[in-house]
């Protein structure tokens, strides 16, 4: 029988502000333990929670880049429930009315182009992190109250490549809006992933699993395809699937059994009382709106109309901070093109992706355009280019390393013309090429002359100097 | 709705880990059984069709903090209620859900 995936999703993400969700303690990731940590935070008898109005921004700039409809009056709710990484005994979320709702992502895969329907976004808090060592369980209340965003997909997705397409793309847009740092090996950005399968042709769903702990966004499409393998080998066996929540083993390539779930917990959710509910002015979410910064698929467009191409696009737009280094990098730079070369292979190769997000390097944006202008303008050559680029890298200018190593070009006519004449010389077959209407003879000549010259002839000059004496050697 | 005896306080004290003497027991039933007679007075208004009211005004607030750290406890302190810590962790049986 042919079965048709059916795959939802829901997405933790942890926003970037500097304190916590409901009290002035800070967000620090990887902190000692228990030292980001204040009453509130810790559920003490007689503490208040005070929501951050930063977390309520990020919120909403999330919605807004979901198309979801926002509820401008933000009301919390608590989710009751007793385990030791929640020290209050429940959890304040958005259970019945999430700040977002009714939104979509549009992604593209080799299916085509696809809407995922987005069912709500809501805010809520973080739990503390346990650690279970033999007997025990050690718990870190630094993430406990930590702000979060809780997105969660209509089940709209039917592969494990349009799962992957569809994380990627969300994480990328949260990313450029600064909301979160994305990272999911550090638990920002953690998604819970429910799949089942049921025959082509059927509205009935079939029973779900749901897979967690995935710590990369390459590792959704393996944990999801392989889990679809599982499934209908089961069912294909006559056998049923078993309602549970499993995790992917990097290891074993496989998802494991975590827990059978048997029925669904009663939260006893009620309306938060220690949080009246909070009206927000259309005209400050308006305001949101206007100062929302520029989205990957923005971004995407702008470059094109520069005249990139795809490919240079897709990488560029990949890396938000590789992209806003092009960004700086082409403010004057009189090569677009060649500065997206040297953005996605030179730079890419020379500086980690934690020294561009951080900004930690010793080069000059400012050095490499002039670079890069010297070599758009022919007044260098690409081989002179890779020579200079290890100095700029530590810092130091372009004028002062084109002098320090005297790479300046030979655009002596007197010099060039006499390795003209030995280069028409050795390939008398190309001349007659040239005349022919072979365009690449020429191209041939002038690699033949830089070679000659060690890479220091002024290309435009001896591309010139060859075109004059080939028309004097007309046959 | 249910009356509960002395017993039910007792347990419910023992599980919360305080003490609970025969006079207190006996002074918290009471209490608590005359509240539930009072429940019982407020389940008998007819209020149908009227909207749940959660919070004691009518008018949404518009307050919220600044992104600031303002407050944060050493280690020390925040460990200091928790009967058991090692390395600046509080220490549980293990529970693993």
């Amino acid at each position: 029988m042919k079965y048709e995936v059916v795959i939802g999703i829901e997405i933790h993400c942890e926003l970037k502000t500097k304190s916590k969700m409901f009290s002035g303690a800070p967000v620090v990731y990887g902190a000692q333990p228990n030292t980001c940590v204040n009453e509130i935070d810790l559920g003490h008898p007689g503490t208040l929670p005070s929501l951050n109005k930063e977390a309520v921004v990020k919120a909403i700039q999330a919605c807004m880049a979901l198309h979801c409809e926002i509820d401008p009056l933000v009301r919390f709710d608590r989710k009751n429930y007793y385990y030791a990484d929640l020290p209050k005994g429940f959890q304040i979320t958005q259970q019945f009315h999430p700040i977002g709702t009714h939104g979509y992502l549009d992604i593209e895969t080799s299916d085509g182009l696809q809407r995922i329907r987005i069912n709500r976004l809501h805010m809520e808090e973080d739990t503390a992190k346990q650690y279970h060592v033999e007997e025990e369980s050690w718990i870190d209340f630094n993430r406990a109250g930590t702000p979060l965003i809780e997105i969660v997909t209509e089940a709209d997705i039917r592969s494990a490549k349009q799962a992957m397409a569809f994380v990627d793309k969300l994480r990328n847009i949260l990313v450029y809006l600064d909301v979160t740092d994305g990272k999911m090996e550090e638990g920002s950005l953690r998604c819970d992933i429910n799949i089942s399968l049921r025959p082509e042709n059927t509205d009935a769903y079939g029973t779900k699993t749901e897979i967690k702990n995935i710590n990369s966004i390459s590792n959704i499409e393996k944990a999801v395809a392989s889990e679809i393998t599982r499934q209908s080998a089961l069912l294909e066996a006559g056998e049923e699937v078993q309602q549970a929540t499993r995790r992917y083993d990097d290891v074993a390539k496989d998802t494991i059994m975590m827990r059978l779930k048997e029925g669904s917990v009663d939260y006893k959710y009620f309306p938060e009382p220690n949080i009246p509910p909070i009206q927000l002015a259309q005209s400050w979410i308006d305001q949101i709106k206007v100062d929302l910064p520029e989205l990957p698929d923005a971004r995407a467009q702008r470059y094109s109309s520069l005249g990139l191409n795809e490919y240079d696009i897709k990488q560029l737009v990949q890396n938000k901070a590789l992209s806003d280094f092009f960004d700086i990098l082409i403010i004057g730079v009189k090569n677009i093109k060649l500065a997206a070369n040297w953005s996605c292979g030179e730079i890419l190769g020379a500086l980690s992706q934690k020294q561009l997000e951080q900004k930690s390097y010793a080069l000059k944006i400012s050095e490499l355009r002039a670079m890069i202008n010297a070599l758009s303008d022919q007044i260098i050559s690409s081989k002179q280019a890779k020579e200079i680029f290890p100095y700029l890298l530590k810092g130091e200018s372009y004028d002062h390393v084109v002098t320090s190593l005297d790479v300046s070009q030979v655009s002596d006519e007197s010099i060039l013309k006499q390795l003209v004449e030995e280069v028409l010389n050795e390939n008398s077959q190309s001349i007659i090429d040239y005349h022919a209407g072979k365009d690449r003879a020429l191209g041939f000549l002038v690699g033949q002359l830089m070679k000659k010259s060690k890479g220091q002839a002024n290309p435009a000059l001896s591309s010139a100097l060859l075109k004059t004496e080939l028309d004097h050697r007309k046959p | 709705m249910e009356k509960q005896s002395k017993s039910y306080f007792i347990h419910l004290a023992h599980q919360l880990r305080f003490d609970l003497g025969d006079k207190e027991a006996q002074d918290i039933t009471d209490e608590f059984n005359i509240l539930i007679d009072q429940m019982d007075l407020l389940n008998k208004i007819d209020t149908q069709g009227v909207e749940p009211m959660v919070y004691p005004f009518e008018e949404p607030t518009s307050f919220m903090r600044e992104d600031v750290v303002n407050h944060v406890l050493s280690a020390l302190e925040a460990l200091k209620n928790a009967p058991s810590s090692k390395n600046g962790f509080f220490v549980t049986k293990k529970v693993v859900l």
